[in-house]
């Protein structure tokens, strides 16, 4: 290599500095090594110190995820998890065949949920499988203890397969980095800590499995790699929603890799053939069901194999024509655009194709239009505030650009490839805070590829130095053994501080599994566990076929933790019944009182934060049962809940409807009595003012339990009295 | 205009029976039953009626992906693309098409219900 850039560049040299090749010879950009050059070619050596690290990985990344159970125990965090949950005992207590066909009466009372048919039945499924095998092989693990530590496990797949797939895009060298990456990354390990058990636990590997095999079909053409990667997308649709991204970015890919002209058989194999087997495979989930060949959220996919179909066929005949293409294609291009804008207008007509633009798939596309209230209200889907980008990537930001940069000076199919998978999550990781975790691993393969071929400068001169030395003699050598020494140094020191910065996030921020609170109280650790408390105390002591009314969040918890029948629960498949319940907590205690009875309604369960100071409690969520309400009913209106200055207070300036609201009366009932030290009798510790109105009774509900901190609040419908 | 197309057409087979042989010929052969197949059942289904979908899809992909995947061989077979697949043999490609196709017609048997 150097010979070669020395021959280039010499006649000029060699003129002007004969007798000396010291310092003052001049380097030209011909002395710089190819970007083919300095990637890594494998020897044995090699591949045992890969194997070594992958292994190394695997355990770190595992490890690194178990502050929860360590703390605390190993159970089920957040909200999610404990409906997957309750799907998995269903699934490995009664089968296959039962969980498939499963009509839960338990939820959504009195309508019912047809679970079998509306859940991505994939996590269920690997956990079913692990647990099998485990008893299978004798070793007795409860099926809680596979299910919270199934995300650490399927962390060290993803840092595998992410570096499977760097290797092919780079090389070996930076598939490392990106896999060591991987392992740690903060987006990444706030969906997967053990006790997340939730679909992106397992989603991130199919995803990139999915990736690796598509992306090593386009390099070497064969048909056996997208029948792999046709594969690894049918667990991809079992195990997320997310597949969509999937099967839209690689008709982009596809197209866009026609469209710069590089167009090759290879592409047509690898795309053709995933795409029938894909789509095939895809039907078989009975959630996606149809939707998979007639929604219109899918058709980038036919649309891209259609063209690609005609490409090809014209390939084919410019090879038999020579001079009479031009004609010939002329009249086939009329022909195709004829039929194909006849076929669309009939398929419209016929109602066939559907071009409605609503619905969480085009709130992506298009954040500004965010007019559906359910989806506007979950906290994970507001557009991502830019800390959190320093927050869950760390100093990767900085290095997918430089990433970014080399994958543009050298164009092969991978490297474009993973270009257009970094370009189209940064914008989907904008948009939703939820997405970030779609960002994290392809940052940390830009991020790779731009540490490989920076350090590579360092690390390959300071190796050659010693034979170079001989050749050209003193400081022949782009950078200084000095420079070379002291920039490695700073990288290390870089890739220290990342690690750090990963498991500070982890143990501060990503950890906790909020169903149990903890807070430091006078250097006292104080644990508030009234979650689980409030859930029991209506496991034990209320009837099994009673009916218990709340917000929306907790019904998921409830129906896992308490086993009693839920009125409304995180699936929101139903507008109108959560805004019937969220009519129920604005309207007064009789107009709450009739729709409770209508519903069956025995229990009414809230959370209360303002005794210990809990911000995510209902009081504070209390505008959005108001809002989806409002759509619902037009009567109820956010105005009204608000001071006349239209700020949303508790104390003696809050409205009149606020205060005569259910959703008031059963936070704040006898809270007027509790005194704090320090501060009024009834102090809202989270509003931090004093509530407006102390002193109610109320006549249709009774007090039924609170737990220790007032946490939850669960009150008992009365029976109408009898007549008579 | 007719001239045109009888001369465009003439031209393409003079240059397809010089240039294809044997094994190509086998398999654009099957290329044109699969898309015939394809096209009658197509056009069945607009006819007829799309009841029961899951059969009507499960014969169309059955088709059409072995349609897909003897284009896929016949290309990775020609001796004149041999460039662009440098890590197949015929060996190999033949077994990825048999793996393929029975993926493919397990799958699609399924789906006739």
């Amino acid at each position: 290599m150097r010979n070669r850039g020395k021959g280039k560049g010499s006649p000029k040299e060699k003129d002007a500095t004969k007798s000396e090749s010291g310092p003052s010879k001049k380097l030209t950009l011909d002395d710089l090594p190819t970007v083919e050059e300095t990637k890594l070619k494998e020897t044995t050596a090699q591949m045992m110190i890969i194997f070594l690290v992958l292994v190394m990985l695997y355990v770190v990344s595992f490890c690194l995820r178990l502050f929860s159970v360590i703390r605390y125990e190993s159970i089920i965090h957040e909200f999610d998890p404990h409906f997957n949950f309750r799907a998995t005992k269903t699934l490995v207590y009664d089968g296959v065949e039962a969980f498939y066909n499963w009509f839960d009466t338990l939820v959504w009372y009195p309508l019912g949920r047809w679970v079998g048919h509306t859940v991505y039945p994939g996590l269920m499924l690997t956990s079913g499988a692990i647990y099998h095998t485990l008893h299978f092989f004798h070793f007795p693990i409860d099926i809680r203890n596979v299910c919270v530590f199934i995300a650490p496990l399927f962390a060290g797949n993803t840092a595998l397969v992410t570096y499977i797939l760097t290797k092919d895009c780079w090389d070996s060298g930076a598939g490392l980095i990106a896999a060591a990456f991987v392992a740690v990354v903060p987006g990444y390990i706030s969906r997967s800590v053990a006790g997340s058990y939730d679909n992106e636990a397992i989603a991130i590997f199919a995803i990139i499995n999915t990736f690796m095999g598509f992306v090593k079909s386009v390099k070497t053409g064969s048909m056996m790699w997208a029948c792999y990667a046709a594969i690894a997308y049918c667990y991809m649709v079992h195990a997320w929603g997310g597949y969509i991204y999937i099967i839209n970015l690689l008709p982009v890919y596809t197209y866009g890799m026609v469209l710069i002209g590089r167009y090759s058989h290879r592409l047509y194999v690898a795309y053709s053939t995933f795409y029938v087997l894909g789509t095939l495979f895809s039907l078989l989930v009975p959630f996606v069901g149809f939707a998979a060949v007639i929604s219109n959220t899918h058709m980038a996919a036919p649309i891209v194999f259609a063209l690609l179909q005609f490409h090809n066929l014209m390939d084919f005949m410019r090879s038999h024509f020579g001079d009479h293409f031009g004609a010939f294609f002329k009249k086939a291009v009329y022909f195709l655009v004829l039929s194909c804008v006849g076929l669309f207008v009939v398929a419209l007509a016929l109602g066939i194709v559907d071009i409605t633009k609503t619905g969480r798939f085009f709130y992506m596309l298009n954040p500004a239009a965010n007019t559906i209230p359910i989806i506007a209200s979950i906290s994970e889907h507001q557009a991502t505030p830019w800390t959190s980008f320093f927050f869950d990537l760390s100093f990767l930001v900085l290095l997918m650009p430089v990433g970014m940069f080399f994958c543009f000076k050298e164009w092969t199919d991978g490297s474009i490839f993973l270009l257009t998978y970094g370009i189209t999550a940064t914008y989907f990781g904008c948009v939703m805070t939820r997405l970030i975790l779609v960002l994290a691993p392809v940052t940390c393969m830009l991020a790779a590829i731009g540490v490989s071929r920076t350090l590579s400068l360092f690390i390959r001169d300071s190796v050659r130095s010693k034979e170079d030395e001989s050749e050209r003699g003193v400081g022949g050598n782009i950078v200084s053994k000095v420079m070379a020494i002291i920039c490695t140094g700073l990288f290390s020191a870089l890739f220290l501080f990342y690690v750090v910065h990963c498991t500070w996030i982890t143990s501060e921020a990503y950890s906790s599994p909020s169903i149990i609170l903890q807070a430091n109280h006078g250097g006292q650790r104080v644990i508030f566990d009234d979650y689980r408390e409030g859930y029991f105390w209506l496991q034990t002591n209320t009837a099994p076929d009673a009916k218990i009314m709340s917000w929306w969040d907790y019904g998921y918890q409830m129906a896992s933790m308490s086993n009693r029948t839920t009125i409304v629960d995180n699936n929101t498949w139903n507008n109108s019944h959560i805004g019937t319940v969220g009519r129920c907590l604005a309207s007064s205690e009789e107009d709450c009182y009739r729709i409770l009875r209508k519903l069956d309604v025995d229990y009414f369960l809230v959370i209360f934060g303002g005794f210990i100071g809990y911000s995510s409690d209902d009081i504070n969520k209390f505008l959005w049962p108001i809002r989806i309400g409002g759509s619902v009913y037009p009567m109820i209106k956010e105005r009204d809940y608000l001071s006349d200055q239209g700020e949303y207070r508790v104390d003696s300036g809050a409205s009149k409807r606020l205060m005569n609201s259910m959703m008031y009366k059963m936070c704040y009932y006898r809270f007027g009595e509790v005194q704090n030290y320090g501060v009024p009798p009834g102090y809202d510790r989270v509003r931090n003012a004093e509530i407006g109105r102390k002193d109610f009774k109320l006549t249709k509900i009774q007090e039924a339990f609170t737990t220790e901190h007032w946490m939850v609040r669960i009150y008992k419908v009365r029976k109408e009295p009898n007549r008579g | 205009m007719s001239n045109d197309a009888k001369s465009i057409f003439g031209a393409f087979k003079k240059s397809y029976d010089a240039n294809t042989s044997q094994t190509l010929r086998v398999c654009d052969a099957f290329i044109v039953f699969f898309l015939l197949n394809c096209l009658v059942l197509f056009a069945y289904c607009n006819i007829v009626g799309s009841f029961p979908f899951n059969a009507y899809l499960g014969g169309l992909f059955a088709n059409l992906g072995m349609l897909i995947f003897t284009v896929s061989l016949r290309m990775q077979a020609a001796p004149a693309n041999k460039p662009q697949f440098r890590e197949c043999t015929i060996q190999s490609s033949f077994c990825d098409y048999c793996l393929c196709s029975i993926l493919l017609l397990f799958t699609a048997v399924h789906f006739m219900g």
